[in-house]
């Protein structure tokens, strides 16, 4: 009996200490290695060869453009205070997504904004964008992806073929299923503050499903954000304030979508 | 009923006892360093060792035992560690809240066991019993439980032709 109470006192003791150090974050705050300002200055230089790349056409000055920056100012009113200078921009692509880049740099695809039934869900998913963006995820997966050396060499005047390998891997690949988790949750935070509701996630992720099933590689938007049902059950199960009330975009966005 | 042989007191272990008893200790740390990439490795020492020493007394075959018993949880966390981790990395990459956690844990695990075996060395050198929880117990069991074998008496017993 005491060999059982004894096996038990070991089993439970360990099982204990996993649990504590799974729940209690010990690393959420380890410093990444890149300050604020060497993030900024890394967003400017990729930006650079975005647009140098010519690859990508930026949309500008059309109804669509001042669509996504009306929805783009109402979440980074919700958002307060922030160490991020926002730049969001439209690019004319197909594809259903949208990019974190390094510096608070965000690039919606117009097909993202042809997909969305409403600017709701434009703008749960630019919240979500802003949740990578604000929980310096971007940085994180520069950091494992590219040694600290080799992003401080592109800090300080990088080649281009080094610079244009970085973007490249920022543009095609995900983030963990974790970091989308937080960027969800913060998301949905983000925008019950900025007065939108905050089932619009779980409606666009729901359509996506519904469209495209979840056969993952037909869709980018499916396998750099994986709509994984959890995603949207989690995000329908949020418990939204009883004080809160949505706000209209006031947008015709039938007239949105043509613009594009 | 359980019957044990008496326990031997300090000034009745030798010197050669008390250092085959703390060298099982001390000799782990020696093969958990070799076997850290395949922890499995270490407990092929520590059985080599266990079954050298385990003749040479009651009070060596008890402090033998309890290391190579403490060391199985150990070595184990540590090998599913490894699998995690290379299975992790050539995977995914995702290096989840639970894998994190477990790290940790087996991380606390190891500087316990590491720390437990010191002490017990020092005790095992002065010549004294030192108890680990659970493995304390089963050791004092194997080491002084007295067998049947040993019931039986030794003497040679004159028969009559048969």
């Amino acid at each position: 009996m005491k060999i059982l109470r004894d096996s038990i006192l070991l089993i439970g003791s360990f099982g204990l200490i996993w649990a504590l150090f799974t729940y209690v974050p010990v690393f959420e705050d380890v410093d990444v290695g890149i300050s604020m300002e060497q993030e900024e200055h890394l967003g400017k230089v990729i930006m650079e060869t975005f647009y140098d790349s010519k690859t990508h056409q930026r949309i500008e000055n059309n109804a669509a453009d001042s669509a996504l920056r009306k929805i783009a100012t109402r979440l980074q009113t919700g958002l307060g205070l922030t160490e991020y200078d926002y730049n969001i921009i439209l690019v004319k692509d197909e594809s259903i997504n949208a990019f974190t880049l390094p510096g608070g740099n965000i690039v919606v695809l117009t097909g993202l904004m042809e997909f969305a039934e409403n600017p709701e869900e434009v703008a749960s998913v630019l919240a979500h964008e802003m949740g990578h963006v604000e929980k310096r995820h971007v940085v994180d997966r520069l950091v494992a992806e590219f040694s600290l050396t080799v992003l401080f060499s592109v800090l300080t005047g990088g080649d281009g073929v080094l610079l244009q390998d970085i973007l490249q891997t920022l543009l095609s690949q995900g983030f963990s299923r974790t970091q989308e988790e937080e960027a969800d949750a913060y998301a949905l935070d983000l925008l019950v503050k900025s007065s939108v509701s905050p089932r619009a996630l779980a409606s666009f992720f729901r359509r996506l499903n519904t469209k495209y099933g979840t056969a993952d590689d037909q869709l980018e938007i499916l396998l750099s954000h994986p709509a994984k049902n959890s995603r949207i059950k989690s995000s329908l199960e949020y418990k939204i304030p009883e004080e809160f009330e949505a706000k209209d975009f006031e947008l015709d966005w039938e007239k949105v979508k043509a613009s594009i | 009923m359980k019957e044990y042989h008496e326990l031997p007191q300090p000034e009745d272990i030798s010197i050669e006892e008390r250092e085959d008893a703390m060298g099982g200790y001390l000799m782990m740390f020696a093969a958990l360093a070799a076997g850290l990439p395949l922890p499995m490795l270490n407990m092929i020492a520590a059985v080599i060792y266990y079954y050298v020493n385990k003749k040479k007394s009651k009070f060596v075959h008890f402090h033998v035992a309890q290391s190579v018993l403490s060391q199985i949880p150990t070595s184990l966390l540590n090998g599913v560690l490894v699998f995690w981790t290379i299975r992790t990395f050539f995977g995914d990459r995702n290096f989840t809240d639970n894998f994190k956690g477990y790290a940790l844990a087996v991380l606390v695990a190891n500087l316990a066991y590491i720390g437990f075996s010191i002490y017990a060395a020092v005790k095992a050198r002065k010549g004294e019993m030192y108890y680990f929880l659970l493995f304390g117990r089963i050791s004092y069991n194997i080491a002084f439980r007295v067998r049947d074998d040993e019931r039986i008496p030794k003497k040679a017993i004159n028969l009559p032709p048969k």
